[in-house]
């Protein structure tokens, strides 16, 4: 099917690729409402986790 | 928590690896490996770009279209990510940026500039007034076709690191309720301090052809019915009549300036300068993005002022109408800043990549945020309820 409106300039790997980011936002948004900074917060506090040096120990040990 | 998707994490499985020039010979050792891939399946391809200075943009070219081609049940494009461990120049930089989605790691070394002739030289000796203004005048064509290569390549990247410094520019607007400043004085205000000295330069070259855009087009709106469009030539004599009448205005101070001494090569500068706001405030894909990112643009009494309307195209419009005036300079911006990459030799540590929008990650560097984040974030799963015992419940 021929994209029509707004997207029929794009091709469709971009379609392919700002739809798929439509639906993690969507997806993102169901829980956040439009509040950023909240979701932004969440994901850091769970990467830092990962990035927390004590997880590490046993590899700096001798 | 983030649960890792095959679509943002390089896989050396499923990997080529460019090392050293990009020439034929490079060509040669890859096509084989490229085509093996591709007929295994369709899923994402790993480009690592381990150490490159660059070379043939035929070739990088060559690769791209490669990596990318069908096959003969017409299946769409593989996914191409794109990571530089080390060292990524000239075009290698571009192919690094062309990737769907684009990582480094930490103090890699990447270099944007102009596109070179070095082997046309020798053809065009000896060089005459003609032949070297005819090939200036190429290298521009060239160089700005490469800019607005780049911007398509970017432009998300760098739409989206405007949107996720939206909590911080409100804090900066709400600090100053009298005299806020605007979205993209706010956007460089957050940016410039995170740069390299050499990307604060870069900056600096796009805010200076930024500001040239604002004078030159208040000139050519009142002079040339902006937004009617002609036919082309007419256009563009609309154009140059409006930037011949700015520019004696503004030298009227300067008794010695004439157009024979420099101010027509002004006059060619203001011209291209012209061409490419007025392609950037047109392009369709500004709306596109306006109307992706809109959720996290708006206030949440903007967002249900708009969901009250009821039918879709109204909604569309609306929500354009209230999100492009702000994303539109931070948009004429990123165009500046792409073409300024084009000029002059523009060294940048990884950081500095992610922050003007030419990758998407920076391996490790956990504050930087990615559009990964949104694909990858699952909410934590609820810890199962604790189970009554029937003794407690009698």
């Amino acid at each position: 099917m021929q994209p029509k409106g707004l997207r029929a300039t794009l091709d469709n790997r971009d379609i392919r690729r700002a739809e798929e980011f439509d639906r993690a936002i969507e997806r993102v948004c169901r829980y956040y409402g439009n509040d950023l900074a909240a979701f932004i917060r969440d994901v850091q506090r769970a990467t830092a986790k990962n990035a927390d040096p004590s997880k590490h120990k046993k590899s700096l040990e001798k | 928590m983030l649960v890792p998707s095959n679509l943002y994490r390089p896989d050396p499985n499923r990997a080529i690896h460019i090392d050293g020039q990009l020439d034929d010979k490079l060509l040669s050792r890859l096509s084989p490996q490229i085509l093996k891939l591709l007929a295994q399946n369709r899923k994402p391809i790993t480009v690592y770009i381990l150490d490159s200075p660059g070379g043939s943009t035929a070739t990088a070219r060559g690769i791209l279209s490669m990596l990318r081609a069908s096959d003969q049940d017409a299946s769409p494009a593989c996914r191409l990510i794109t990571v530089v461990t080390s060292k990524a120049q000239s075009a290698a930089a571009d192919l690094l940026s062309s990737g769907d989605y684009a990582i480094a790691y930490p103090g890699c070394s990447l270099l944007y500039h102009g596109v070179r002739t070095p082997g046309l030289i020798p053809a065009l000796q000896p060089l005459t007034a003609e032949r070297t203004s005819l090939l200036a005048h190429l290298l521009r064509l060239t160089n700005d076709a490469y800019a607005m290569e780049l911007v398509k390549r970017a432009e998300g990247r760098f739409m989206f690191r405007f949107i996720m410094m939206r909590p911080e520019m409100r804090k900066i607007q709400d600090a100053n309720p009298k005299k806020p400043k605007s979205d993209l004085e706010c956007f460089i205000e957050l940016t410039s301090p995170k740069l390299s000295e050499s990307a604060r330069k870069i900056f600096k070259k796009a805010q200076e052809r930024y500001a040239r855009y604002e004078p030159l087009l208040a000139e050519f709106t009142i002079k040339s019915k902006f937004g009617k469009r002609g036919k082309i030539a007419r256009e563009e004599a609309r154009q140059i009549k409006a930037i011949v009448d700015f520019e004696v205005a503004d030298n009227k101070a300067n008794p010695s300036w004439t157009f024979k001494d420099g101010g027509l090569s002004r006059l060619v500068e203001d011209f291209f300068l012209v061409a490419e706001y007025l392609e950037s405030q047109q392009n369709e894909r500004l709306k596109l993005w306006c109307k992706t990112l809109s959720r996290f643009a708006l206030s949440k009494n903007e967002l249900d002022e708009i969901e009250r309307i009821p039918d879709e195209k109204g909604k569309n419009e609306a929500l354009l109408a209230k999100v492009q005036p702000p994303v539109q300079p931070v948009w004429s911006f990123f165009v500046a800043l792409c073409h300024a990459l084009q000029e002059d030799e523009n060294e940048l540590s990884s950081t500095d990549a992610y922050w003007l929008g030419l990758i998407d990650e920076v391996i490790g560097e956990g504050g930087l945020a990615t559009s990964r984040w949104f694909e990858e974030w699952q909410p934590d799963p609820q810890p199962p309820a604790p189970q009554v015992s029937q003794s407690a419940e009698a």
